[in-house]
């Protein structure tokens, strides 16, 4: 079902803090990185007693999935995907959290991509409910893109993605969270360097870096990035970055940079977990050296 | 026409009792799944039902097989009432994590979202629940046949004494 019904995408309640990135690559404000154009794809999924809204817009080259439940419901996992674009298959993936029956609305969750949607929405997956979030599935219209990793632009422009808004914690309770990965390409002939950035919010409290080494307590909360996991990256985070890459209140951003003769597009998801559960998800691509 | 009445025309058409497990095995791993709508789940219910039952069969009919029938009713009895306890919580994993039972007894949301969060284990509890409740059903029809009760295991004759 379509509901033209939420023309305004509302910037979050919350700023991310100050940032320290070079001038080059300085990104737009989180606030201002999807702003929508036209309106918005919205619908209800109802299967299984389960009431939660989610919502398609596109604003110009961008894309945002947003998920919310409604009142009186319990966490609900919920997964959205588009198969057919190979190189973001994972359009949002979240645990809403539980939403008491006494308001009126409840918290949203927003997945950000600053890649260019389709002019024709195409139908999506939705699975919601049980452990797996696929005890029900919707196939919702969604604006999407439908690319390989091969057709990326050849300007190599930034490559952005986002979490934010209120997911369940290991309790079902909400926890704000926001995270944005940027991908750019830091000079146009060889060497290049390939930039990754890495921020969080002040309000989503102590975020950890995810290494090999370490070993999560139940409750730490630990950003993943799969897509650029490798050793160049790992090496290079250990050497400009001080232990143990915490980015809490007073440490909003990191930032590595690898030097490439040549690179590629590759896309694993971006991950946000509490302990080893997963809070968070999406498919974040990023530029990563040729082999 | 009672349980009886109905092995017997199976073994009179030639349909032996093996052949009748099996089918039923088949048949629980067939249908059993669709409790749920969840695919993955799906999965874990089809290999649980088919090992737990051909498990449930084989070993409930080398215990049992040749022990008379006072015996063999009486275990079927026990395994009856024990099944009851896997299959209860195989349905209240089903009902917990994809239901809304949670939303009417409050003191069940931390373990439904423990569960939620443990997707491996939740779909761990519910194969290993389904496939002991299964080996334990397949173990109780098997000792329903008459021929079990009667039927001696095959075993290799003892060493002459010298």
């Amino acid at each position: 079902m379509l509901l033209a019904t939420w023309p305004v995408l509302k910037a979050p309640s919350f700023p991310l803090g100050q940032i320290s990135l070079p001038a080059t690559d300085r990104p737009v404000s989180l606030e201002n990185l999807c702003v929508p154009r036209g309106s918005p794809l919205t619908g209800t999924a109802t299967q299984g007693g389960y009431r939660f809204d989610y919502r398609s817009y596109r604003g110009n080259n961008c894309r945002d999935y947003r998920l919310m439940n409604t009142p009186g419901q319990l966490s609900l996992k919920v997964e959205w995907q588009y198969p057919s674009d190979r190189l973001e298959p994972i359009l949002c993936e979240t645990k809403l959290p539980i939403c008491s029956g006494s308001g009126t609305s409840c918290p949203p969750f927003d997945c950000r991509k600053n890649t260019p949607a389709l002019t024709e929405p195409r139908t999506t997956e939705l699975g919601y409910g049980g452990s797996n979030a696929d005890a029900f599935t919707d196939r919702p219209i969604a604006y999407v893109t439908d690319r390989d990793p091969a057709d990326f632009p050849s300007e190599h422009p930034p490559i952005r993605t986002i979490l934010q808004g209120a997911v369940g914690d290991i309790s079902g309770k909400p926890l704000e969270i926001a995270v944005e990965v940027t991908s750019t390409v830091a000079a146009n002939e060889r060497p290049y360097r390939l930039a990754y950035s890495i921020r969080t919010s002040a309000k989503a409290g102590p975020l950890q870096m995810w290494l090999p080494e370490i070993k999560p307590t139940p409750t730490d909360i630990i950003v993943r990035w799969q897509t650029v996991e490798n050793d160049a990256f790992f090496a290079a985070l250990r050497k400009q970055n001080a232990l143990p890459f915490r980015l809490s209140a007073d440490r909003l951003s990191t930032n590595v940079e690898i030097a490439a003769n040549n690179f590629e597009v590759a896309s694993k998801r971006l991950v946000v977990l509490q302990g080893n559960e997963i809070l968070a998800s999406t498919s974040a691509p990023a530029y990563l050296p040729s082999k | 026409m009672s349980l009886e009445d109905i092995q017997k025309l199976f073994e009179s058409l030639g349909l032996n009792r093996s052949l009748v497990n099996i089918g039923l095995v088949i048949l629980e791993t067939a249908f059993l799944p669709y409790i749920t709508t969840s695919p993955t789940l799906h999965v874990y219910i089809r290999g649980s039902v088919f090992i737990g039952g051909l498990l449930g069969t084989y070993f409930t009919f080398t215990k049992y097989a040749g022990r008379g029938r006072d015996t063999c009713l009486k275990a079927r009895k026990r395994l009856v009432y024990v099944a009851i306890v896997p299959l209860s919580l195989f349905v209240f994993m089903i009902v917990l994590t994809e239901g809304q039972l949670a939303k009417y007894v409050s003191n069940l949301i931390p373990v439904r979202d423990f569960f939620l969060d443990l997707p491996v284990l939740s779909n761990v509890v519910v194969g290993v629940t389904i496939g002991l409740g299964v080996f334990l059903v397949m173990g109780a029809f098997v000792l329903s046949w008459p021929g079990v009760w009667d039927t001696a295991p095959r075993i290799a004759p003892a060493p002459p004494q010298l």
